[in-house]
């Protein structure tokens, strides 16, 4: 780290939106080898075709492809140095070292802070959360009526499945946590890495999802 | 390591300083404590459910939901406490720490006389200072102050005063942020009535040992978030709003132990 008066610069700093993003694939990591990796490789009931077996691991991969498109595309292509920022582009930067004399730099004055643009951040903030929780709720939704509506037109039981139980209540427990952003919602920059963590788990809550239809697909045509 | 810069700043505004939002509050420890004293009375409630509804104790889950819960309000009193802040520079596209654990109490200052800086008007700019330097200042009578919640409080009191702008953008603020709460309590009460749903067609002694939990989540997150409390204050408002986000998690813990409880028993 690097230091000027007052202020304290964070090296490498842009690789803290990585870190934030990536960290719920431990839990999806856990999740993989305990649900489907079980089911794809442990257990000798299931049977895979080719198509399935390449969707279900499209489908474990796809929450690790877009933590590592999203690195890509924004912080490790747009000018290789992780020092600079590179987050989305409504986001403004409100500290400012710029246009301050010598004369009020000698009487203390270091930095400003824009209000303004501040209150531009929250403005953001608040759509992000209120975007996330609301796709959270939308997935949960509809995972409540595709049960309902599979449950009740197949003649197979589908929820006396190991798998599929498990992978629903995985969806839902990723909802739950996808709520999160609603109490930490007012902290500036630190929202936003938290909103990047998030959305990491709304991949994963999708990729869930994705796996529950192709586990129920395979359930039918094993016991059609 | 030390993480934060050596010297500590001060966020300093002036009378026309406009579009100041403040929205949230650090909780003195008084109420901290009430919080997580609520926390467990509601907690002991939810475990008397399960007597109600004679059903066994899933005790790794219960165990599991309580530790998050409280890992949850700790981790919202801790950010509400911070003392430095991560921004970035404008100048230079880098990411900066800023130290705000000065000599003062509040670390965001409004000055009501200033004989050192020269301030726009209106102004929409805080400044960050050398916190040492500016008590200096505080101290030779050069510039008077008083803390920015202070300064805040008075302005909602007055606010036929009070620019119009900072009114609008907190009241607009806080009331967003009450929306969002509300509509994750529901959320997450429809999550519950999913796996009420999945639960019930698989087993019903399982149904009626995750029932305590989500009765006892919809109660907290939905009782609480449709109380509605005409606050005097402006500061009464922000302590409102982080109680209903702990009540929030406090709901949130019942449901992820509804969760666990359903995961141990497939």
């Amino acid at each position: 780290m690097s230091s000027t008066a007052g202020l304290k610069q964070i090296k490498k700093g842009d690789l803290l939106v990585i870190v934030f993003s990536s960290l719920p694939l431990i839990v999806w990591s856990y999740f993989v080898y305990n649900v489907p990796l079980k089911f794809l490789y442990r257990d000798p009931k299931i049977k895979y075709n080719k198509a399935t077996f390449f969707l279900t691991w499209l489908c474990i991969l796809l929450p690790f492809l877009v933590v590592l498109y999203n690195f890509y595309s924004a912080q490790y292509h747009s000018d290789y140095n992780f020092d600079t920022a590179e987050i989305t582009p409504g986001w403004q930067f409100c500290l400012n070292t710029d246009n301050i004399s010598a004369e009020e730099r000698k009487k203390g004055l270091f930095a400003t802070w824009d209000l303004k643009c501040g209150l531009s951040q929250i403005g953001l903030n608040a759509n992000i959360v209120r975007d996330l929780v609301t796709r959270f709720y939308y997935l949960s939704n509809a995972l409540f009526i595709f049960v309902l509506v599979i449950y009740n037109s197949l003649s197979v039981d589908i929820l006396k499945t190991e798998n599929i139980t498990k992978t629903m209540i995985w969806c839902l427990l990723f909802g739950i946590i996808g709520m999160l952003p609603s109490i930490f919602n007012t902290y500036y920059l630190k929202t936003f890495l938290f909103n990047r963590l998030i959305s990491t788990f709304l991949s994963m809550n999708i990729a869930s999802f994705f796996l529950l239809i192709l586990a129920i697909l395979i359930r039918i045509k094993v016991y059609k | 390591m030390d993480l934060l810069p050596k010297i500590p700043s001060v966020w300093v505004g002036d009378d026309n300083t406009e579009y100041t939002v403040q929205d949230y509050i650090s909780q003195s420890s008084s109420l901290k404590a009430f919080s997580y004293i609520l926390y467990i009375v509601l907690w002991c409630c939810g475990l008397h459910l399960l007597k109600l509804f004679n059903t066994q104790y899933d005790r790794s889950a219960i165990i599991t939901g309580f530790l998050l819960g409280v890992v949850l309000i700790y981790a919202l009193d801790w950010i509400n406490d911070l003392s430095w802040e991560i921004a970035i520079n404008k100048a230079d596209h880098k990411y900066y720490l800023i130290n705000n654990s000065g000599p003062f109490s509040s670390g965001y200052r409004i000055m009501n006389k200033n004989n050192v800086f020269k301030m726009k008007k209106p102004n929409h700019k805080l400044l960050l200072i050398d916190a040492y330097k500016y008590k200096k200042y505080l101290e030779n009578g050069e510039i008077t102050d008083e803390p920015f919640v202070d300064w805040k409080k008075r302005e909602f009191e007055e606010s036929h005063k009070a620019a119009e702008t900072d009114i609008v953008s907190t009241a607009k603020s806080l009331s967003d942020q009450i929306e969002v709460i509300m509509n994750c309590a529901y959320y997450v009460f429809t999550i519950l009535i999913t796996l009420s749903a999945v639960a019930y067609r698989i087993n019903k002694r399982l149904f009626y040992r995750i029932l305590p939990w989500v009765l006892g989540s919809a109660i907290v997150g939905l009782g609480s978030m449709f109380i509605m409390l005409w606050e005097k204050t402006y500061q009464q408002f922000l302590i409102h709003l982080t109680m209903k986000k702990k009540l929030l998690i406090t709901s949130m813990s019942f449901a992820l132990t509804a969760c666990f409880i359903f995961l141990n028993n497939v």
